[in-house]
């Protein structure tokens, strides 16, 4: 898949879910992908989605193959944005990973637990600043 | 001989184990505990723990044809409860420990465990990880440590049959397994 053939779209926390709302209205009825990108330097962590049109809506532009990007950027410090589970059904594990690994709240999310880590893990393990907090043990390779 | 005798020194290999009767035809004689921990070895069904790459570069490749796994008894089984032996094989991570657990506690006694691959020995690359457990011994005692990245079949095949040189040893009732390791002790060897 080419890059030229992606169309992107930037949108605020407030309307991302409205916009998400139309864009399934309009026949992108696929979510590819829910991942984020924790962008430290800027105090944001940024939530990107990948959705694919499987079959012709109600936008003209609508084709068979149609893919979006949407971006949103949420503030680090408290992040949050609304769930599109209840748009998407396939979306629940995907937004649960992100509320595990970056800590990203989605309210609406029917069942937002941990999925990857136990859970009595402490921390968001793929964000920038992520320190392992478990005691020091033998046998643990050193970083460099 | 009482069933907890367990003075008695096994005879190296399966050669002697059992003797034809010279007087009566038709009778076999030999020692209980043999004839248990023949049983014992020789049919060691297991359950595979395949956790990663160890799960298809072994378990898969040695329950193949090319290398069978069958011909020495050990048939896969799908449920704890008819296992006597786990294989573990791959990365253990915390989320999995606590039914990695489980699962051995359900399996019937005596029971086993090899644990396959650096990874499941010690954690592997992954040890510097958040998430990683760091050596499959810190739940579940292990019997034999197949080392490996991923070990050959044949360092599995050896592992076995270390297992069942072990078994050989066994009295009539097997010893209890000792327990897992806690932490690992300052100096302490691998």
């Amino acid at each position: 898949m080419s890059p030229e053939a992606w169309e992107e779209v930037k949108v605020e926390p407030g309307k991302y879910l409205e916009t998400m709302k139309a864009l399934r209205k309009g026949g992108l009825n696929q979510v590819s992908d829910l991942t984020a990108v924790d962008w430290k330097d800027r105090g944001v962590i940024e939530v990107i989605v990948h959705l694919l049109s499987l079959k012709p809506g109600e936008d003209p532009r609508n084709t068979l193959g149609r893919r979006v990007r949407v971006k949103t950027e949420v503030e680090r410090d408290r992040p949050s944005i609304d769930s599109v589970t209840p748009l998407w059904p396939g979306v629940n594990w995907y937004e649960r990973e992100v509320y595990d690994l970056f800590g990203v709240d989605f309210p609406g999310h029917p069942d937002l637990r941990r999925i990857m880590t136990h859970e009595g893990f402490v921390g968001h393990p793929l964000r920038k600043d992520f320190v392992d907090e478990r005691p020091k043990r033998q046998r643990v390779i050193p970083s460099r | 001989m009482g069933l907890n005798n367990t003075d008695v020194k096994p005879t190296e290999g399966q050669g002697d184990d059992f003797r034809l009767g010279q007087h009566l035809p038709g009778v076999i004689t030999t020692q209980l505990q043999k004839v248990i921990n023949w049983g014992r070895q020789s049919s060691m069904w297991y359950m595979s723990f395949g956790l990663a790459c160890c799960a298809i570069e072994d378990i898969m490749a040695a329950g193949a044809s090319r290398y069978d796994l069958d011909r020495l008894g050990l048939f896969f089984r799908a449920s704890p409860r008819q296992s006597d032996l786990m294989l573990v094989a791959g990365t253990v991570t915390e989320k999995m420990a606590p039914r990695i657990r489980t699962l051995y506690e359900q399996m019937a006694e005596p029971r086993y465990v090899i644990a396959l691959g650096t990874c499941a020995i010690a954690g592997g690359p992954f040890a510097g990880g958040y998430n990683t457990v760091l050596g499959v011994d810190k739940i579940i005692p292990v019997d034999v440590y197949v080392p490996g990245c991923p070990p050959r079949p044949e360092a599995l095949f050896y592992g076995i049959m270390k297992l069942q040189e072990k078994i050989r040893k066994h009295g009539v009732n097997p010893p209890a397994p000792r327990k897992a390791k806690t932490a690992p002790k300052e100096g302490s060897k691998a």
